[in-house]
Formats: C-alpha cells, sequence, structure tokens
C-alpha cells in the first residue's frame, strides 16, 4: 500500500500537510497526483495547491451528524426565501443552477436567481421571472481579497 | 512562520481538522481556511485567479492548466460598476446576456440581441474567457475557478 498522507518535510514542497490519490506514493509523486497540500504560495499552471471549495453544510458537519450541502428551494409562488446555513465563518458565495435559461418566454427575459444579505449564517435567494426551484450549494470564498 | 495545521480544539470550531493558508495562522485567521473538517464534500481546486478584460471586442484571457481533460470550472465576472473596494457587490455567470428594446429615431421599434456578457470555452489544455461586447463600453472583471475534477456539467461550469 502507497504511503498515502504526510505531515512533514516533503523532498518536494518542504513542511506541510500531503495526501496523495490511492496508489500514489505521496513522499515522491507528481504534484498534479497529490489530492490535498498546504500551499506556499505558488503561482503558475501545473499545481495543486489552492485547497478545497469548501461547502458549507446547511445542517450536519458537527458530532456524528452527516453535512447537508445542497438545499433545494421551491420558488414555484414566493419570489424570495431565507435560507440557513452552518458558521463557517464569513465570506460565502452561493452557487444556483438554472440562470439564465434559454427557455425563457418572449415576456420573460430574465431568469434564475440571484442572492443578497449574504452572512456567515443565512442569506436570501430571490427568483427572477417565472417560479421554479432552484438547487443551492454555498461555498467559502478563497479570500477576502479576492474578486469575488 | 505561521501555524499552519491543527488537528484538535479551535477557539472558533472546537474540535476539527484545521489548515490554513500560506502566511496565515490557523489558529486564530479569520480568512477562508484551504481546509476545514466541519465543511461538506468538496471539489479540490487546481488553479484560482481573476483578470480584467479590454474594452475591445472579443479581448480574451487563455488561462493553461494542461490537466489533459476537460475540468470543471467556475467563472463569474462583473464590471467596474459593481466594484467597491476591489470586490464584487455583484457578479454574473457566463450564461447570463440581455436583449433591449431599441426604437430608432425613425419610430420603428426592435428587438435586438445585444452582446454583453463573455464566452468560456474549456479543454483538455486551457480555459478561454472571452468578452463578448462590443468595442468601447465596459471592461469585464473576472474571476475564476477551475478544479481538479472533470466537467460533468456539459461544459456550463458552476
Amino acid at each position: 500500500m502507497a504511503n498515502r498522507v504526510l505531515l512533514g518535510n516533503r523532498a518536494t514542497g518542504g513542511y506541510g500537510m500531503y495526501v496523495s490519490e490511492a496508489g500514489q506514493n505521496v513522499l515522491t509523486c507528481n504534484k498534479s497526483k497529490l489530492l490535498f497540500y498546504t500551499d506556499s504560495g505558488e503561482t503558475g499552471s501545473s499545481f495543486v495547491a489552492k485547497g478545497t471549495h469548501q461547502a458549507v453544510p446547511f445542517s450536519g458537519g458537527t458530532g456524528s451528524t452527516a453535512p447537508v450541502t445542497k438545499n433545494t428551494v421551491n420558488l414555484s409562488s414566493a419570489s424570495s426565501a431565507s435560507l440557513s446555513y452552518q458558521n463557517l465563518g464569513s465570506s460565502n458565495f452561493l452557487y444556483t443552477a438554472k440562470n439564465s435559461q434559454s427557455n425563457a418566454s418572449s415576456s420573460d427575459f430574465e431568469r434564475g436567481a440571484n442572492f443578497s444579505s449574504v452572512g456567515a449564517t443565512g442569506a436570501t435567494i430571490n427568483r427572477l421571472g417565472n417560479g421554479d426551484t432552484y438547487d443551492v450549494v454555498v461555498f467559502k470564498k478563497l479570500s477576502t481579497n479576492a474578486l469575488y | 512562520m505561521a501555524n499552519r495545521i491543527l488537528a484538535g480544539k479551535r477557539a472558533t470550531g472546537g474540535h476539527g481538522l484545521y489548515v490554513s493558508r500560506t502566511g496565515e495562522d490557523v489558529l486564530t485567521t479569520t480568512n477562508p481556511l484551504a481546509f476545514d473538517s466541519r465543511a461538506g464534500n468538496s471539489p479540490v481546486i487546481h488553479d484560482a485567479g481573476e483578470g480584467i478584460l479590454g474594452t475591445t471586442a472579443n479581448s480574451q484571457a487563455t488561462i493553461t492548466h494542461n490537466l489533459g481533460y476537460t475540468p470543471l470550472f467556475a467563472v463569474r465576472w462583473c464590471t467596474q460598476a459593481e466594484i467597491s473596494g476591489g470586490v464584487a457587490t455583484k457578479v454574473f455567470d457566463p450564461r447570463y446576456s440581455h436583449m433591449v428594446s431599441i426604437t430608432y429615431p425613425e419610430g420603428i421599434a426592435e428587438i435586438q440581441l445585444v452582446p454583453y456578457g463573455i464566452f468560456v470555452t474549456p479543454s483538455s489544455s486551457n480555459l478561454v474567457i472571452r468578452r463578448f461586447m462590443l468595442t468601447g463600453g465596459d471592461s469585464v472583471y473576472y474571476s475564476y475557478i477551475i478544479f481538479n475534477e472533470p466537467d460533468y456539467t456539459g461544459g456550463l461550469g458552476l
């Protein structure tokens, strides 16, 4: 079985935490075969160093309760709804599908949904156009200084 | 050198495994962490960045990833009007576009699709972000994340 997890000094990368893909030796494999490692501020196009795009659970994620990371919001009649999620800090970003669908009727060009009042524990989803349901996922931003 | 890894009890978050980004003290930082065991299953990031596309028609940025397959990605964009303090107050996904009604001086009304937005084209080697507007007007501020996961959205992205 290959070495999969390293906490310490790696020949390539130095001190940090490294996790390799199944079957890959974390000590020697190419960076592209690492599932995760602590970044050292690398720039370029052939690295895996930014960590994960962390999904903020709507519920669970603590104790023995599994995290629930998708919330289906029904806005068939209401035009907006409040969302609540676990507090993993501020700087959250919300995704939903169904934005700007091509099946808009001639009187309803604007489709999809947007978000407002995004905070550490909640946000508001606002429907655009006709009623619909929306799958929503909350992610942590990569940086408080990022464009989004 | 900052503390980067904590397996134990954190003042904010309680017991868990926490990893901070470079230069950040995992014990105290309020910035987003690189890993937080309280989070749900999360896609792994290959590359991320942001930039500006100028006001020439179809100006574009090519981000090389060399993954060998078309990856899952997320792109958002806005214009200067949506920027405040270096951070976007509102962003649009690449599928956003809009139509306007134009009434000519002769009184003839016409519905036109006015190019206003961006195109994103992923491939096995790069991600191309192209401004889809007429020459002049707004510069496009874009942000992107390229994930390690292969694309499962049919090229639409998150």
